[in-house]
């Protein structure tokens, strides 16, 4: 490999070296951020007691719901569920001393393993986490680790971040220009410096992020621990459970991978034969071939080596530490202190109970075929599946009529006894106050939208605007919405009002509001930028 | 067998959300270099220790019970604490909303990162 090349692919790696020692000195308003220079630093007994939590004001915990249902799917209706839910959360609460505390558990109708919690002290946890864990100790821990965030206050972190700004830009930037160099094709550059300045960001951030995920699981230590729960078949099998998730889709992951090295092996192979000269005589054909192969070869390296790079950088940028990790410091835990990790018997009986309520028992099972109808909708018998998910308890919730719209779509000679306007389906949704998902209104608008039928296309949406009218996560999609079918100068005026309602979204309002001309002015000047930086950083080398 | 047993069992087959079975696959914390071998599940003293390297990890465990686990090792049978290993456990996700699905802010912590990327 000639000497210019070996140095332009170790670039990324030495300048994100560089970045990383650099993100040792935390920004200060990072730096004094609750929960770093206490629980989060100094590792304590599991026993101690919990640090006084902070005084705060609270987010409207009624607007952060609607908020969160204007998100993918929205929320999952389970009212026997979510009882047995928040009675385990109020446990939590009262072992925290904090028992007046707002927040209520929801789920999600997400089909990964997922689980967030808010400033309003609301959290929320996907439909399979409650099939996955195996005892209530496992589902408090989950639960604990969450309010843990809250507790520790975790969420101040939003308004550090604008401080955090402009320096994590700068260095991103360095990063895009190497990692771009590194690619000999794929990203353009506005591509490139468009995803590292958010990586740089993700950057400065991580660090705090990786030692409140630590707290947290301390934080659900000390609460099982008080409230009777079994460490091994609590905290410990939680983050086993986690990893166990991580890894499944790992191997998903390099599935993809290879499957991809392998489509464009045989497109260089492709586009190297199609340039070569032609001819009969065998040593030219062989030596074409030879050649062809090791283009081909050359393009897979450069990609494998992208893709390594990108799960590298991954790995040190993620908020949440290396889950083994958060294992072993439990673990050590545990060690040190040996009464934390006494036998107890896991309690399972209350948990079967729960999830085998009759309602709670149909919905998981629906949404469990609405899951698989949705992850092979083409498949023989998908559209049988997915009308079995969108009937009884769950006939009016968004997932599982997205599954038979979808699987309905895919196959086309399948659904008899579905309206023509598979669209229409929808409405069961929009005519339930309690189902009511966003991504329903936008799917059915964008599609009328496409179809020619303006005027559907905006009833759809104003009727959902109408109902997630306090939801910030509506306003970009409604901005560019408008935009496209009254104008830009519409799209601007509500840009602005977004900026004054929403702050948290003002970025995407506006970027949601540039016509098509103003996005390819802006590419264009971005591009020659980039190329200027990328030029200059290479004369310099 | 009813038609939709069969297709759930089918798609259930081609999805990624298979859950896989649990499995022993390091010592915990990872730094335990030797791990306690009992001939019984809620034996007060192990018969052994075993180096980690004598394991043959990953072990599938054979049974649970009391908090000790039933391996094979070495050909033998034994029990070993659930505390002193790490379990590699399955889950009932998949990616199948994840087109729709928005992710989280850094204001929204989970409990661990994004696996469907």
């Amino acid at each position: 490999m000639p000497a210019s090349d070996a140095r332009r692919r170790l670039w990324p790696l030495a300048l994100l070296g560089a970045l990383l020692a650099g993100c040792e000195t935390m920004p200060p308003a990072l730096s004094q951020l609750p929960g770093i220079s206490g629980l989060a630093q100094k590792p304590a007994s599991p026993l101690d007691a919990l640090p006084a939590p902070e005084a705060r004001a609270w987010p409207d915990p009624a607007q952060d719901v609607v908020n969160q249902r204007a998100r993918g799917f929205g929320l999952v209706h389970a009212p026997e569920a979510q009882r047995y839910l928040n009675g385990l959360l109020a446990r939590i609460k009262a072992a925290a001393l904090v028992p007046e505390w707002p927040g209520e558990v929801h789920l999600l109708a997400q089909s990964s393993l997922s689980a967030y919690a808010t400033a309003a002290g609301n959290i929320y946890v996907s439909l399979p986490w409650l099939q996955s864990v195996q005892s209530e100790d496992e589902l408090v821990a989950l639960l604990a680790h969450e309010f843990g965030h809250v507790y520790l206050h975790y969420h101040s972190l939003e308004g550090a971040i604008a401080s955090a700004d402009t320096a994590a830009g700068f260095a991103s930037l360095g990063l895009g220009i190497a990692y771009k160099t590194a690619q000999a094709q794929g990203w353009s550059q506005v591509d490139t410096l468009q995803a590292t300045y958010a990586l740089g960001k993700t950057l400065t951030t991580a660090l705090y992020g990786q030692s409140q995920e630590g707290a947290a699981d301390r934080f659900a230590l000390h609460i099982t621990h008080r409230l009777g729960y079994s460490y091994e078949h609590g905290p410990k099998a939680f983050l086993e459970r986690l990893g166990g998730w991580e890894q499944q889709n790992e191997a998903l992951e390099l599935q993809k991978q290879e499957a991809l090295k392998q489509a464009i092996q045989a497109s260089a192979l492709a586009r190297a034969a199609q340039g070569a000269p032609k001819s009969n005589n065998a040593l030219s054909t062989a030596l074409n071939d030879a050649s062809a192969n090791l283009q081909a070869g050359l393009d897979v390296g450069m990609n494998q080596a992208a893709f390594d790079l990108s799960r590298w950088i991954g790995k040190f940028t993620s908020a949440h530490p290396d889950t083994v990790k958060r294992q072993d410091r439990l673990a050590e835990i545990a060690e040190q202190y040996p009464a934390v990790a006494e036998e107890r018997a896991p309690a399972q009986a209350p948990l079967q109970a729960a999830l085998a309520q009759k309602r709670t028992q149909a919905i998981l099972k629906n949404y469990q075929t609405a899951y698989k109808a949705m992850e092979a909708p083409q498949s023989p018998g998908a559209v049988v599946l997915a009308r079995q998910a969108a009937s009884g308890p769950t006939a009016t919730h968004a997932v599982p009529l997205f599954a038979l719209y979808t699987a309905a779509h895919a196959q086309p000679g399948a659904v008899r006894g579905l309206p023509r306007d598979l669209g229409s389906l929808f409405d069961a949704n929009f005519n339930s106050e309690i189902d009511r998902a966003w991504a329903l209104y936008t799917e059915r608008s964008t599609r009328l939208k496409e179809d020619g039928q303006r005027d559907a296309s905006k009833r759809v949406l104003e009727r959902g605007l109408q109902h997630f009218a306090v939801a910030e996560e509506t306003m970009p999609y409604a901005v560019k919405f408008y935009g496209e079918t009254d104008g830009w100068e519409r799209a601007r005026q509500q840009a602005q009002q977004c900026r004054q309602r929403f702050p948290r979204v003002a970025e995407r309002c506006q970027t949601a509001a540039r016509s098509p001309q103003e996005v390819a002015e802006i590419d264009r000047r971005t591009q020659k930028k980039a190329s200027d930086i990328t030029d200059r950083w290479l004369k310099k080398k | 067998m009813k038609l939709s047993f069969f297709l759930a069992a089918s798609l259930a087959v081609a999805a990624c959300s298979a859950q896989a079975q649990d499995r022993i696959v390091a010592p915990s914390p990872s730094s335990r270099a030797a791990v306690d071998l009992f001939d019984s599940a809620g034996a007060a003293a192990p018969v052994r220790q075993a180096p980690v390297a004598e394991l043959g990890l990953p072990l599938t465990i054979q049974e649970s019970k009391a908090s000790f686990h039933r391996v094979a090792v070495g050909g033998q049978t034994y029990w070993i604490k659930g505390v002193h290993v790490r379990i590699l456990r399955g889950a009932e996700g998949g990616c199948a909303t994840q087109r729709v699905d928005s992710q989280p802010t850094i204001a929204t912590p989970g409990a661990g990162q994004n696996a469907c990327k």
